[in-house]
């Protein structure tokens, strides 16, 4: 479904991802994980078109989005949830919510993803009148994937969900995630907790210093002796 | 001074108020949006006022019927502006509020020295219309009536404002944008499309104050120039970027005109805006209404 081929993103001259090659086929939960400053969100940058890759290129259904407005990509059905989640502080949830169907304004059933919203995530429902920015931070991840679920994407991308949330709600949202899966999407997650993504994921990348270091299934890096020396601390 | 006069000029400028809130609202509305402020809005008013002028004096189209045309003439020339110009401006790697102010300011002179070419500088007018000259009175005060309906258009510009924004997709992604232009781009909105439509809708109010006003004030070059410093001040008085503060700001500039017109000469009738801005400056820095 999505397949991005020898991809280099530059910062400011600054090589941030090189050469990486990474596939997510559909009904995949697919993470990546890595340290910090390992490349993992200029990588998922770049598949949503927030950045353009120096060189390489990301097909997503058998046509090249590297290059596509970012507001073109969502248009074809991929959903992005940035690390900072970038909602509408001022507005209120529901209208965050009524954003994310902004492209299917006019069809009566626009807001049909909604009910799936309120299921995976009752408690939305019962803050639809506050501001976004009077949420705590794991509401606020949930309204961030409500109004990307509302854009009815084929791949959803997840950046650090997990950020600044408390250990219960993090548990939530990675149960939301599988439902998501389960539901027929597509799931790409960017997440530093590596212990916890792998327990939920299909398969797996490890980035370092911005190269894919180690892939594959996930519960066979969540068993292999370097991984969790190295990144697991066990 | 007997009560009457002072009834009676308090009214008066209410209604001059009501422009100047309809003429600093797409000041506002622009700079809310973008945090760009539009140094050639006085010579988009200009614009506006020479449309009304000509459509009258060619086509005999009164002030009145006109002013829905030109501002529907004027939301396409602000949306041009921004795609062919301001755009560009907002590109700059470097000293971008810099780039943006010379970029407006250059427009404006640009604006200006055109009309003065093609329009020359002579001060029209448009002597006759279904409204001028009337006035009506409501129990001994007189109002003239192309000022009150002016401030019925305004009122109800306003109001339509209001319901577009809070009630409507487009409105609703102009608030989201507010908000955080770069995100509007993960509900698959382009941004260049909301600014365009910012730019449009600005000019478009600005072009319905000059339409209006174009039936009692002479019009000339650099006619935009007095009226663009009040907005100015209305924009800052209110609070930088609150279209309701925008417009509760022209409210009180017209007001504090009127009243020290009843007490300082006529000539010194800008003093007291002035006045009452540095006031708010000094106390509130962010202006009646501003949230930053």
């Amino acid at each position: 479904m999505l397949s991005v081929h020898e991809v280099t993103t530059a910062y400011q001259g600054l090589v941030a991802i090189s050469s990486v090659t990474i596939e997510v086929a559909k009904g995949e939960i697919v993470a990546v994980c890595g340290a910090n400053g390992a490349g993992k969100s200029t990588l998922i940058k770049t598949i949503a078109g927030a950045e353009r890759p120096r060189s390489g290129t990301v097909t997503f259904d058998g046509e090249q989005i590297n290059g596509v407005p970012q507001h073109l990509i969502t248009a074809r059905g991929i959903a992005y949830v940035p690390e900072n989640r970038r909602l509408f502080p001022r507005l209120s949830v529901g209208d965050n919510l009524r954003l994310g169907s902004y492209m299917y304004r006019g069809k009566p059933d626009r807001d049909e993803p909604l009910k799936l919203v309120f299921e995976l995530f009752p408690r939305l429902s019962e803050r639809l009148e506050q501001r976004a920015e009077t949420l705590s931070g794991g509401e606020q991840q949930m309204l961030a994937i409500g109004r990307a679920l509302m854009t009815r994407p084929r791949l959803l991308m997840l950046d650090e969900p997990s950020q600044g949330i408390m250990p219960k709600l993090v548990d939530e949202i990675f149960q939301a995630v599988v439902k998501i899966r389960d539901m027929g999407m597509t799931v790409l997650i960017v997440e530093q907790r590596m212990s916890e993504v792998l327990e939920i994921a299909d398969r797996a990348y490890i980035l370092q210093t911005g190269r894919v270091q180690m892939q594959g299934n996930a519960a066979e890096i969540l068993g292999n002796p370097d991984v969790r020396k190295a990144y697991l601390g066990l | 001074m007997t009560a009457a006069t002072i009834i009676q000029s308090l009214a008066s400028g209410l209604l001059m108020g009501l422009l100047y809130g309809l003429i600093a609202v797409g000041l506002a509305l622009i700079f809310g949006l973008m945090d760009v402020t539009n140094f050639a809005h006085g010579e988009f008013l200009m614009l506006a006022m020479y449309g009304a002028f000509f459509l009258f004096a060619f086509f005999a189209v009164d002030p009145l019927l006109a002013a829905p045309l030109v501002a529907a003439g004027m939301f396409v020339f602000g949306a041009v502006i921004y795609l062919l110009i301001v755009r560009f401006a907002m590109r700059a790697k470097a000293n971008i509020g810099m780039v943006q102010i010379f970029t407006t300011f250059g427009l404006a002179i640009l604006m200006r020295g055109l009309a003065q070419f093609f329009f020359t500088p002579d001060y029209r007018s448009i002597p006759t219309s279904w409204l001028g000259g009337k006035t009506v009175s409501f129990g001994g005060i007189f109002l003239p009536v192309p000022q009150l309906v002016g401030a019925l258009i305004s009122v109800a510009a306003f109001g339509a404002l209001f319901f577009f924004i809070k009630k409507t997709d487009f409105g609703r992604a102009l608030e989201a944008t507010r908000e955080d232009a770069g995100a509007v781009a993960l509900v698959g909105i382009d941004k260049n499309k909301v600014f365009a439509l910012g730019w449009g809708l600005g000019s478009a109010l600005v072009g319905l104050a000059g339409a209006v006003m174009a039936s009692f004030f002479y019009i000339y070059p650099d006619v935009g120039a007095s009226f663009a410093l009040i907005a100015y001040v209305t924009v800052a008085l209110g609070g930088f970027g609150s279209v309701f503060g925008a417009f509760a700001g022209g409210i009180i500039v017209g007001l504090v005109e009127a009243s020290t017109a009843l007490i300082l000469p006529p000539s010194l009738k800008s003093v007291g805006i002035y006045a009452v801005y540095l006031l708010v400056v000094f106390i509130r820095p962010r202006g009646l209404f501003g949230s930053i």
